[in-house]
């Protein structure tokens, strides 16, 4: 056969095989593009919002072989404003994803039933399950906190450690308990301090109370709320929540429990890819959180405390928290609110 | 809730209620003045809002915290000009001219700080530190009280008498308090009515500046835009509560003030009574002052009434 194939014939032929193979591999690899837009609750340099921003960056090129995520976010938007903001995005056509990155389920039930296409998704207490094309995101911080409560146990010299918090909401109370229950473990006769501010985001009140706390004879402080100045000016050892706030106060703040969003994006683009591929979206009907061990939260680095802490303290939290990893260690989701 | 009586703890609550009353006074005394000279302007909790923002950028930007002060009230004072322009010049409502001040400064403090942050991790600030007064701050019980505070509660301390003084024993006070009564006698006399309305407006916002700097300076790491949490509308309730009358004025928000501290420490020692109770106090006393108190009032007759030469 070989020897009528003439010298034009193979090189069109050979022409004509790359061509069809680059064609087909271009198509194999054109990734599904998938956009969405975010109504954030509040503006972006607030820890809840600033860390989805960082795990989209993160997911954003971990997923590009298969997927083209882009994302577009708004100013904080409540009530009818952010209604009305969904129901634009969603009569666009534009974007696959609308998620409210707050409380958000009371205006996503009225949408979701005529966009049944639009993956709806809501994140953090408040919501209610709606479930069909709404997703509800949780985030515990209970398992972090339970570290940094044992922390707080062994470094404390009065014995008394405080925590001023926002709301005694559901996400609130669990971090709070296991804060204690960390601090009780290796201390058994630690007494506390627990006060709320009633708001989300005053911050001179949130100073009084730690102020208050800290003249009550507090020596360690977990600050629910963001305002570290008491802290720094009382040169007391704090800790945070939700993002890595030591730059805020690389002083007084040891560790961070930190909330990523990672686990549940990668849960959310395949629900997507599944409703995609034809399947029916089945949201949540019981909030969805990822715990430490599924790269949900994590303690953040002790930065200028990594000199300060005793070893043999770093090293017992590092052990407690590898035996939280492997699912030796259970700490307990308990929402009671503490007295 | 005895315990709350105790030594270490009652000093406690009588410095967290000088705390919490330092920017109250300030923006009550610049708010008292404008009041009296017959403009009811309740864009208080804007104008504190506006100061707070300048105050973070002007700080975080030369790190001066003394210019960030004053580049806030002067900020204050220059979107007076709005406010007087519109009640003044327009003779707009004063109500809604107030209101609609209120969400304008709301949303140009979220724009800036946005524009200001944008795409980077927010700027930090030195702020105003606790200053203890050498020899007075040693003073038992009182020291820790008074003479253990930032510089700028000396002279929200000093405000209402200088205040008072002002409105009572000068030629200028009485010709405000004659504008907010009856300013056709003023301009009878051929004084602008319009003139000392104007200045009264920037000297409350100027104030108002004051405590929104103070709430940022003196006691936050970072902006945020609910920062002033409903304090400029405290504030003109303690104005209301308080007649009109300066030291009265000075009686009701130190009695929001001890009862805000009072709140907190009970929360925090763990008085047996659910916290909830102890949040809306404040609230609670500000009704029962506005109903108490309203028997006898001394509002200024022409407040919140246009003035027209006929």
């Amino acid at each position: 056969m070989a020897p009528n194939i003439t010298r034009r014939t193979a090189l069109l032929g050979s022409a004509g095989a790359i061509l069809l193979a680059g064609l087909a591999r271009s198509f194999a690899a054109e990734p599904t593009k998938l956009k969405m837009v975010i109504i954030m609750e509040s503006s972006v340099d607030v820890g809840w919002c600033s860390t989805l921003l960082d795990s989209l960056n993160k997911i954003k090129s971990e997923i590009a072989p298969t997927i083209d995520l882009s994302w577009e976010y708004t100013d904080p938007l409540w009530n009818e404003d952010a209604e009305n903001a969904m129901r634009l995005y969603a009569e666009s056509g534009e974007y696959d994803i609308i998620w409210g990155h707050g409380r958000y389920s009371d205006q996503i039930k009225k949408l979701n039933a005529e966009f049944p296409d639009i993956m709806f998704v809501v994140a953090g207490s408040g919501n209610v399950p709606i479930g069909a094309n709404q997703y509800w995101l949780y985030k515990r911080l209970h398992e972090p906190s339970y570290l940094l409560g044992m922390l707080a146990g062994r470094t404390t010299k009065s014995g008394v450690i405080g925590l001023v918090g926002t709301f005694a909401a559901d996400d609130v109370n669990d971090q709070i308990n296991a804060y204690l229950e960390g601090a009780r473990f290796v201390r058994p006769d630690i007494q506390h301090r627990v006060s709320f501010i009633g708001s989300w985001s005053d911050n001179a009140l949130a100073a009084e109370h730690a102020n208050v706390q800290i003249a009550s004879g507090a020596d360690v402080v977990f600050m629910l709320t963001d305002n570290f100045k008491p802290c720094v000016e009382h040169n007391i050892m704090c800790f945070a929540n939700i993002s890595d706030q030591s730059k805020n106060a690389p002083t007084a703040l040891a560790s961070s429990a930190v909330i990523n969003w990672e686990p549940d994006l990668r849960w959310l683009v395949d629900e997507w890819q599944k409703h995609k591929a034809g399947g029916q979206f089945s949201g949540n009907a019981e909030p969805k959180w990822f715990s430490m061990a599924e790269g949900g939260t994590d303690i953040a680095p002790y930065h200028e405390f990594d000199a300060k802490l005793p070893d043999a303290v770093k090293q017992e939290i590092a052990a407690t928290r590898q035996k939280i990893l492997s699912r030796e260690f259970v700490v307990a989701v308990n929402t009671a609110e503490v007295k | 809730m005895l315990e709350l009586l105790q030594g270490p703890l009652l000093i406690s609550i009588l410095a967290g209620m000088v705390r919490i009353a330092t920017p109250l006074l300030f923006s009550a005394m610049g708010e008292l003045v404008t009041q009296r000279a017959g403009i009811w302007n309740i864009s208080v909790e804007g104008t504190m809002l506006l100061g707070a923002v300048v105050a973070y950028v002007v700080a975080s930007t030369t790190g001066s915290p003394w210019l960030a002060l004053l580049a806030a009230v002067l900020a204050c004072a220059l979107i007076s000009l709005i406010m007087s322009f519109v009640t003044i010049v327009l003779k707009a409502e004063q109500f809604v001219a107030g209101l609609a001040l209120n969400l304008l400064a709301s949303g140009l403090t979220l724009f800036w700080f946005q524009t200001y942050v944008i795409g980077r991790e927010p700027p930090k600030f030195a702020g105003f530190d606790q200053v203890d007064v050498p020899l007075l701050s040693d003073i038992p019980f009182l020291g820790p009280i008074l003479f253990s505070q930032r510089l700028l509660t000396y002279f929200a301390f000093l405000l209402p008498v200088a205040v008072w003084f002002f409105l009572y024993r000068t030629k200028y006070g009485l010709e405000i308090r004659c504008v907010g009564e009856n300013p056709k006698a003023l301009d009878v006399k051929g004084l602008s009515v319009g003139w000392r309305q104007c200045l009264a407006i920037m000297f409350g916002s100027l104030m108002s500046g004051f405590g929104g700097a103070f709430l940022m300076l003196g006691y936050s790491d970072r902006f945020v835009p609910d920062l002033i949490a409903g304090r400029g509308w405290l504030v003109v309730v303690a104005i209301i509560a308080g007649n009109w009358m300066p030291f009265r004025v000075v009686g009701a928000i130190f009695i929001f003030a001890l009862l805000e501290a009072v709140a907190i420490h009970a929360q925090v020692v763990g008085v047996s009574i659910p916290h909830h109770f102890f949040l809306i106090l404040p609230y609670v006393a500000s009704l029962v002052l506005l109903a108490g108190l309203r028997s006898r009032t001394h509002q200024p007759e022409a407040l919140g009434v246009p003035y027209s030469r006929e």
